[in-house]
């Protein structure tokens, strides 16, 4: 259980409003950062910062203060900062995530109507009593749903893909592509995202060696006899050899990513082999003056190819989805890469999965809305159960997306 | 004890099918995945799985002497037909240039591109979690409610020249038949071993019907 204390801020002070009334103030310190320093000594992992003038006016107005904070270094006395599992390297990492809480309240100060936003900050700060979660943004107490656009009317449900980056037999995040922090066994957590209701569950192999590839052909099978319900696996897929291999231990797809660049006509060889539908092509992209550059190699080579045209040259080959990540945002918390999104979307006549950079749930209606995803694909938010997948479609409901409930 | 038998002609990776059945069977229930005449003349009941393109299937079903068998079990015992299983069900499908099926119900095969009054833009292949609308009642549909979601995908839909065959319906950009059944036969556009707590239900209720409508 993770409990995270939380700061709701005014005027420059620490406080707390009774029933959420801006009349009913009391005051607990009047210095923000003593008290975040306070907290993590106290060995908290997070903190919830709420700007509450910020939540009043429409627009953040303690971004001094948040700054201020995150830019202190946490007390090297302090022994729980160093073997916490969730700050592994705890001067970036614990900070990082103390911006976070303040980024997720953004959605909240877009809204029409900022009486919204004190009922939010009470609930959250229930949830933080609770331990329950950090960053609860209920579907209900949002605003109201957006016109539904011509791709929104559809009935075919946006889908929810919870991704596991598996490395040597376990579940793992990095940020950005590299740094690794370990999130538990595959097989427990799809269970626990079906029983949650997840429309697909992707599992990305980062194994780098061969005899690890074995270990995730295990899991492949393990996962396809206990949980039905399709399942996307990719990572370090070179040939059409592997790509049976994926497909006999129960992939309902397999994704190629490097591979692919390196021999376009594979996606085609494999389409022949087991079908359009069990063929998706990664797509790993960074910006580049203005357009999107392809990488490989779990985003450490550059290829010099475009991202937009790459898509529509793995459709003509044949590739039944695009599950596109934008490395930029990739383990962030920003938000997809809208743009980016958006473009390969309305470039190809296939299915696009968005990936990389969810930090909370108004991202994932954003990939649909404004990104026009089929799918949206995140991994943190769900593996450290700040959300559940249930919590994440009720709220892409209430905000006017089709979700399987 | 019961026996069904699942017909694998080298058309997609039968587990999840396998997996699926097993996990709602009751014990006695024996479940072959074989591709022998003489394993889906033995059955109680046959579950026609299928993945690909409808002409390597139907070469796959010549090349093995499944089609006589196949005809056979559906007029005889409860037959369950998922996606490329129930495509070559019909009497042809257009994809590859026009296919010769197995003609158990009269009706075709058609692009969802193809479709009357299909919507212009939409992807294809149709991948994904879809309501399905039962248009009437039948022992599968047992414990699931109207319009729920399952996972489909696929790039053609079956139109039987019988529409009192149609079993159920779901709507992408224009409406088609994704459930078609007639006497022994239950047959659904769609992937049960993939659609979750509905999926399975359907699945028990095939295991455990008799074929009495």
């Amino acid at each position: 259980m993770l409990l995270i204390p939380a700061i709701d801020l005014k005027d420059g002070n620490c406080v707390r409003l009774r029933q959420g009334r801006r009349d009913e103030t009391t005051v607990f310190s009047d210095d923000p950062v003593a008290t975040a320093e306070r907290w993590a000594e106290a060995g908290a992992e997070r903190l919830h910062i709420i700007d509450l003038d910020g939540a009043a006016s429409g627009k953040p107005e303690n971004m001094q203060w948040v700054e201020r904070i995150t830019k202190q270094s946490p007390p090297a006395a302090s022994p729980r900062w160093k073997t916490s599992r969730r700050c592994a390297r705890p001067t970036k990492k614990a900070y990082t995530a103390w911006c976070w809480g303040a980024r997720c309240t953004r959605a909240r100060w877009t809204s029409p109507k900022p009486a919204n936003s004190s009922t939010g900050c009470a609930r959250r700060r229930n949830g933080a009593e609770g331990g329950a979660g950090a960053w609860e943004l209920p579907g209900h107490e949002m605003p109201a749903a957006p016109a539904a656009g011509p791709g929104l009317t559809m009935p075919l449900a946006r889908r929810v893909i919870p991704c596991l980056d598996v490395n040597r037999g376990r579940v793992v995040k990095g940020v950005n592509f590299v740094n690794i922090t370990d999130a538990g066994d595959p097989v427990e957590i799809a269970g626990r995202y079906n029983d949650e209701g997840a429309d697909e569950i992707t599992f990305l192999d980062i194994t780098a060696s061969s005899d690890g590839r074995d270990i995730m052909l295990g899991i492949v099978e393990r996962v396809a006899g206990e949980v039905f319900m399709p399942l996307t696996v990719g990572g370090g897929v070179r040939d059409v050899e592997d790509i049976r291999r994926l497909h006999r231990a129960g992939a309902d797809k397999i994704a190629i990513n490097t591979a692919a660049v390196h021999d376009p006509d594979l996606v085609r060889r494999a389409v022949e082999k087991v079908g359009t539908q069990c063929i998706v092509v990664a797509i790993d992209a960074k910006k580049n003056n203005g357009n999107w550059e392809i990488y490989t190699h779990g985003g450490r080579t550059p290829t010099g190819l475009d991202a937009v045209q790459w898509a529509r040259r793995m459709e003509d080959c044949g590739c039944g989805e695009i599950l596109l990540t934008s490395m930029d945002r990739d383990g962030t918390r920003k938000g997809f890469d809208l743009a980016l999104t958006r473009r390969i979307s309305e470039s190809v006549n296939i299915p696009v999965i968005a990936s990389g950079g969810v930090g909370c749930l108004e991202h994932l209606v954003e990939g649909v809305t404004e990104g026009l995803a089929d799918a949206v694909l995140a991994a943190s938010i769900f593996h450290y159960r700040e959300h559940t997948i249930r919590e994440a479609k009720e709220y892409m409901r209430a905000r006017g997306v089709e979700v399987r409930l | 004890m019961t026996t069904i038998t699942i017909v694998d002609y080298g058309m997609g990776n039968l587990r999840s099918v396998e997996k699926a059945l097993q996990c709602v069977s009751p014990q006695r229930t024996r479940i072959v995945t074989g591709g022998d005449a003489g394993l889906i003349d033995g059955a109680d009941k046959v579950v026609f799985p299928g993945q690909g393109a409808a002409g390597d299937c139907m070469g796959a079903i010549h090349a093995r002497g499944l089609a006589a068998p196949l005809a056979r079990a559906a007029a005889e015992k409860p037959f369950l037909g998922i996606c490329m299983g129930l495509q070559v069900l019909l009497e042809r499908s257009d994809e590859n240039g026009g296919t010769d099926c197995l003609g158990v119900f009269a009706g075709r095969v058609r692009h969802l591109n193809e479709h009357a009054g299909a919507a212009p833009g939409r992807k294809i292949p149709h991948i994904g979690w879809n309501r399905v609308r039962q248009t009437r009642r039948h022992p599968l549909w047992h414990g699931i409610a109207d319009d729920e979601h399952f996972y489909f995908v696929h790039s053609y839909h079956v139109e039987p020249a019988d529409d009192a065959l149609v079993a159920g319906r779901t709507e992408y950009g224009a409406e088609f038949a994704c459930a078609v059944a007639s006497g022994l036969v239950f047959a659904v556009q769609f992937h049960p071993e993939k659609s979750a707590a509905n999926g399975l239900r359907l699945l028990e209720n095939f295991v455990r019907w008799d074929g009495a409508l």
